[in-house]
């Protein structure tokens, strides 16, 4: 007689083989840590589409993906990778990470007097360090795919800044996925710690080939009391990705941080961020800017909460739907009871330019507290005839009417980017994307 | 240059224009004047290109060409200019570049080589200063916060730049305190030349005590009811359009 045997799921297959190799697993914390992470995920399963905050993202199709880690490139060299960037390197501390695994041959910037390098390689010298921010997570309130991150992680960016220490230049992470002949997948692990008031501008470009993957990434930043950090992220992965990413934003006092993402990839993508304001006077700015063409899905959830007294925050995602492209939008502000004068704004604004496309947009505040100064709002619309009919009344063609249009809705939250040459680099990509003279940000 | 017969339209099932007649030649200034809902702006709309009017009846010709065949963009780049009675504000989009995109567009129509960005900086300042306007105004977003007479100092900019062989000017007087009609007025003056051709719609007569007019016509009900000389705006004042219209038409 046979014994009945509990079939295991292709992940689980998958997390047993790999889990001996996955690095820092001889470190208590960090075995410890996977192994928790992944039992959550077991018990949470994949999400559904009709979950609240998933709405449009197509985690079906992951699930019965069978997905495998991405195997360490052998022979892979960061120059190989040089073209692959919309920057270039000179201007930059940039790290890159091919199938997310980190190309070493670049000059790391320790000797700098801070850290920016691969986490695996950190971990394994410096355990300690980090066992302070991730030792102890609970896995408890983990979504299934940061349950995923924390299992599978094999490496990523560790940028740890001292106090008062000023990055001379933008520190920029590269990933870029180069998918072979079966589904692999990417998990990398991102920690950004500034000291009390040091300061720092971090690049997050994804980027691939095209193929399927998965880049499951997460960040958590935590920012000590004045700190400040801009936070760019621009995502262009490839047809056939699927790209999500967490960040998870933790705010002492007087810190302040600012997002801008722009979603422009042929990929299936989702964002969640969430950002506590812990404290007084701390403040955010989250911009984002969406685009979906074709059969692609956008997926934006936001959540921060305000926790104490005169904190900020402003937030702006806009959206560009195309084709049968589809986009959600959750928002969320929560203002604790103790953070009286929170001064918050949410808005999300999409533009329809098809009638195969769809949008959902839900922008929400919680308020415990009463003297508060909260705004939020939501549009979904066409573009704008009378303005339309301004410009061809001037001799703009049809054509080049819609784009001046595109580009004007466009440019709010790109302008938002605080670094020039990354700004005049987004643009460059969203007037490829849209056949937009370049000639736009010329006067 | 224009030659509007028996022209006829209509937004939805409602009739508008009922049989317009009216000739404009070269150097010559036509005020349009009459009550709210006459079809003033109908009429501008309708030569200016914008959709939802549907042309029942009658013709238009410009320079001798059926203007209502041509779209949008191209009359405007063949010289015929609409200021807004109400111009858009495009936020994104700066004035500058809004500006030289259209001044452009004209010249590539015409076969001429388009300005730079230099070239274009030093003619537009110097068309800036005819309706005094700040040169800050240029780098801000096209009408985007800027006060009613502001917007209306643009439209006028833009028509300064433009050289329009034929200005439509909508209301543009409406919504002016009486220093920023003085400007508007010296800006429209100062483009008054044998060429050029006006078409001035308004509902008061105060602008053309500014900008004179060679022929005054009343509008109502669809119909230029009366035409006539610069005495007819002040005989229309006097006696009001209720009046006038009922007296006359």
């Amino acid at each position: 007689m046979k014994e009945a045997v509990l079939e295991k799921s292709p992940l689980e297959v998958e997390f047993e083989q790999a889990a001996p190799y996955l690095p820092a697993g001889e470190i208590p914390w960090v075995e410890r840590l996977r192994k928790r992470s992944f039992e959550r995920f077991t018990q949470i399963g994949f999400p559904e589409e009709k979950n609240p905050g998933w709405k449009f993202f197509p985690a079906s199709k992951v699930q019965e993906t069978l997905w495998k880690l991405f195997e360490f490139p052998l022979n892979a060299r960061a120059g190989d990778l040089k073209d692959s960037s919309l920057f270039s390197h000179e201007d930059f501390f940039s790290l890159l990470f091919l199938n997310g695994h980190y190309l070493s041959d670049l000059k790391s910037p320790h000797s700098e007097g801070f850290i920016a390098g691969s986490l695996s390689a950190l971990l394994k010298n410096n355990p300690e360090r980090f066992e302070n921010f991730w030792g102890h997570r609970p896995v408890g309130n983990l979504g299934a795919f940061e349950a995923l991150n924390g299992a599978f992680f094999q490496d990523g960016a560790a940028i740890v800044l001292p106090r008062e220490f000023v990055s001379p230049k933008p520190i920029h992470l590269f990933f870029f996925n180069r998918p072979s002949n079966h589904a692999s997948m990417t998990h990398p692990l991102n920690l950004i710690a500034l000291g009390p008031r040091a300061k720092a501008v971090v690049i997050q470009e994804y980027a691939g080939e095209p193929g399927a993957c998965l880049t499951n990434t997460l960040t958590e930043i935590f920012l000590d009391e004045g700190a400040q950090l801009d936070l760019i992220i621009i995502e262009r992965e490839g047809a056939g990705a699927f790209h999500l990413e967490s960040i998870a934003v933790h705010q002492a006092s007087h810190s302040r941080f600012s997002a801008s993402s722009v979603f422009l990839g042929e990929s299936s993508s989702r964002q969640e961020v969430q950002v506590e304001l812990q404290g007084e006077d701390a403040e955010c700015l989250i911009n984002g800017l969406y685009r979906s063409n074709g059969s692609q899905s956008k997926n934006i959830k936001t959540t921060i909460t305000h926790s104490k007294s005169r904190t900020k925050s402003i937030e702006l995602y806009k959206g560009i739907l195309n084709g049968q492209g589809k986009a959600a939008f959750e928002g969320l502000i929560v203002v604790k009871p103790e953070a009286q004068k929170t001064d918050a704004s949410l808005y999300n604004k999409n533009l329809i330019l098809s009638e195969e496309s769809q949008v959902h947009t839900s922008p929400e505040f919680k308020i415990e507290a009463d003297d508060v100064r909260c705004k939020h709002g939501s549009a979904i619309g066409q573009m704008d005839a009378n303005a339309l009919f301004y410009l061809k009344s001037r001799g703009f063609g049809e054509k080049e009417a819609k784009e001046a249009l595109l580009y004007a809705f466009q440019s709010e939250v790109v302008n938002s980017i605080p670094v020039e040459s990354v700004r005049l680099a987004v643009l460059e990509l969203l007037s490829k994307k849209s056949g937009l003279e370049r000639s736009f940000d010329g006067l | 240059m224009l030659e509007i017969k028996n022209l006829c339209a209509k937004v939805g099932d409602k009739q508008i224009l009922k049989g317009i007649n009216l000739t404009v030649k070269p150097g010559e200034v036509h005020a349009i004047m009459g009550p709210n809902g006459s079809g003033k702006s109908t009429l501008s709309y309708i030569l200016a290109g914008r959709d939802g009017y549907e042309v029942t009846d009658g013709q238009v010709l410009y320079e001798g060409k059926d203007l209502l065949s041509m779209p949008t963009e191209v009359r405007s780049r063949e010289g015929v200019f609409l200021a807004f009675q109400y111009p858009v504000e495009i936020h994104g989009v700066t004035n500058k570049y809004f500006l030289k995109a259209a001044v452009n567009a004209k010249l590539k129509h015409q076969g001429k080589t388009e300005m730079s960005a230099g070239q274009f900086l030093s003619f537009v300042k110097e068309k800036a200063k005819i309706v005094e306007m700040d040169e800050a105004l240029l780098s801000r977003q096209v009408n985007a916060g800027f006060s009613g007479g502001e917007k209306k100092r643009n439209e006028i900019l833009q028509m300064a730049a433009l050289e329009p062989k034929l200005a439509i000017l909508d209301e543009t007087d409406s919504g002016l305190d009486i220093d920023a009609l003085k400007i508007v007025s010296h800006g429209i003056n100062a483009m008054r030349s044998p060429e050029r051709a006006f078409v001035v719609i308004t509902h008061y007569q105060r602008l053309l005590d500014y900008v004179v007019p060679d022929f005054v016509h009343v509008l109502s009900g669809g119909r230029i009811i009366r035409s006539g000389g610069k005495e007819l705006a002040h005989q229309l004042e006097k006696e009001g359009y209720a009046e006038f219209a009922g007296a006359k038409g």
